[in-house]
């Protein structure tokens, strides 16, 4: 079973109290932001920090504090190239500067920005895509980083990303396979033990419960206990079907097929 | 000899990479320094930049410093064209893959040469662009990543330059050059790493960087100053210091 402690009593602050979004209107992008954060009970004069971060490129905002939220003047993305602003990423952070040492009260990580059309708005990301060159491969997960399961594309193809925004074919055969991968990883392969207690009820603290709950709403049951090895098989293949339900890869296909 | 900076196209990066291939089975090939100005292979890039074959890089610092001072001229987007790091790795083969004693070349992997696409494997390990990139972030007070020859960047660029938290700090870059740059010897100070011991080396590389994972989940890393940073360490790294 997966137990945290916290000796530091740092209060991990919500995503969905984080509005955080890029303005591409102008030149030179820059980020927006809108936190909710007055129910942490935080003292006001906690320092908020935005940090916007993308491979080696890191730039950081000052906010003003929790009883003075001040939106700064200069909050230019510009250290980030177009392609960099595809997976940024941000983190909130408020900081009690009263000691010589700034210390963490609360903190938020991996944010990603307010989509365009805001569909993703504000949510954790199930899935990080990173660019690689592996060969004559085309994709493959990685699933050892500690923060979100990777799906890897392959760097040789001309446009990748276009590969996961408009190609149906990829997304009917590919995505219903990484809901598979995912899920037996975490509970045929790895040792760990999850329990839905670990649940706070809005955010999960690690990916693997994000998607262990990502499952049970789509299988409207809580995954089986690891040792119970038909059932677990049986839980996941469930939840695959039931992507390939919500998600109409059966009718995607056939619309891709008669296209062609 | 001077040319004009260009990039490798989608083709230009096949042959290139065609031919890292073939000279890991027959190092004695002939390098296709044609390639460079073939306008099949290769497009203009956005900008100027001129760059010079007769320019010797002695170590990474070297290697950083000449191309922070040659692609100042160049969109910023081009920095992360990976065909303008592949064709400067041609245009500076030489160098990048020198010949061994015997009198041939033995390219190590393709992401040496060709930079590898996002964050994942081999992104932290261009011969080129990673020293550009370490000396644009944090100029001569990376000593300490950047000393080395421009083949061999050795165990603490692995260790530090492959985590963003670590890499985009000044003040743990600072710190990492004040405990571990030797400066009389010009080089990493002997026995920062030890891989047989390396989890329990008191004061190691290696132990650096858990340390700041730790002191992570309490301070705001990023704004501790130096003296700030030097002083949460423990005593383990003191050693160092005097010596």
């Amino acid at each position: 079973m997966i137990r945290k402690f916290n000796y530091t009593n740092r209060i991990k602050i919500k995503r969905s109290d984080l509005f955080i979004s890029i303005d591409r209107s102008d030149r030179i992008p820059r980020i927006n932001a809108d936190l909710r954060i007055e129910k942490y009970n935080l003292p006001i004069d906690g320092v908020i920090y935005i940090e916007a971060y993308h491979r080696t490129k890191f730039e950081r905002f000052y906010f003003g504090t929790v009883g003075n939220f001040t939106i700064p003047e200069n909050r230019n993305l510009n250290s980030f190239t177009i392609a960099d602003l595809e997976d940024i990423r941000f983190r909130v952070k408020i900081v009690d500067e009263r000691n010589a040492h700034g210390c963490i009260l609360a903190l938020a990580e991996g944010i990603s920005p307010i989509s365009e059309d805001k569909r993703n708005a504000n949510r954790f990301s199930l899935l990080g895509v990173d660019l690689e060159d592996m060969g004559n491969r085309i994709w493959e997960l990685d699933l050892e980083k500690p923060d979100t399961p990777w799906l890897k594309i392959n760097s040789r193809l001309p446009d990748p990303y276009k590969l996961l925004r408009n190609n149906e074919t990829f997304f009917c055969m590919v995505y219903p396979e990484i809901v598979r991968q995912i899920l037996t990883h975490i509970l045929v392969i790895i040792d760990d033990e999850y329990v839905l207690e670990d649940f706070n009820g809005e955010d999960c603290d690690s990916w693997e419960l994000c998607w262990l709950l990502f499952g049970h709403k789509l299988s409207g049951k809580k995954w089986p206990h690891k040792n119970k090895e038909e059932e677990v098989r049986k839980w996941i293949e469930t939840c695959v079907e039931n992507f390939c339900r919500s998600q109409r890869i059966m009718q995607r296909m056939l619309g891709v097929l008669e296209e062609n | 000899m001077k040319k004009t900076l260009r990039a490798f196209n989608d083709l230009g990066i096949s042959r290139f990479r065609y031919f890292l291939e073939q000279l890991r089975i027959n190092g004695n090939l002939s390098v296709p320094f044609e390639y460079l100005e073939d306008t099949a292979l290769t497009t203009s890039v956005d900008g100027f930049a001129e760059v010079d074959s007769n320019v010797i890089f002695s170590s990474r610092l070297d290697a950083g410093k000449y191309f922070s001072d040659v692609l100042k001229e160049i969109n910023e987007n081009e920095v992360e064209n990976i065909g303008v790091w592949a064709w400067l790795s041609l245009f500076f083969f030489d160098q990048v893959c020198p010949k061994n004693a015997k009198g041939f070349m033995n390219p190590g992997q393709d992401y040496r040469y060709i930079p590898a696409k996002g964050f994942g494997k081999g992104a932290h390990r261009h011969l080129l662009k990673i020293p550009f990139i370490i000396y644009k972030l944090h100029g001569d007070n990376a000593k300490v990543l950047l000393v080395s020859k421009i083949t061999k960047p050795g165990n603490i660029n692995e260790e530090i330059v492959s985590r963003q938290k670590l890499i985009t700090n000044p003040s743990i870059v600072s710190v990492l050059n004040e405990l571990y740059y030797d400066k009389n010897e010009n080089k990493v100070k002997k026995g920062i790493d030890d891989k047989k011991k390396i989890l329990t080396k008191k004061g190691s590389l290696r132990r650096f960087v858990q340390i700041i994972n730790q002191l992570e989940l309490t301070y705001d890393i990023y704004s501790l100053t130096f003296d700030g940073l030097l002083d949460l360490l423990p005593e383990e790294f003191d050693v160092w210091l005097n010596n």
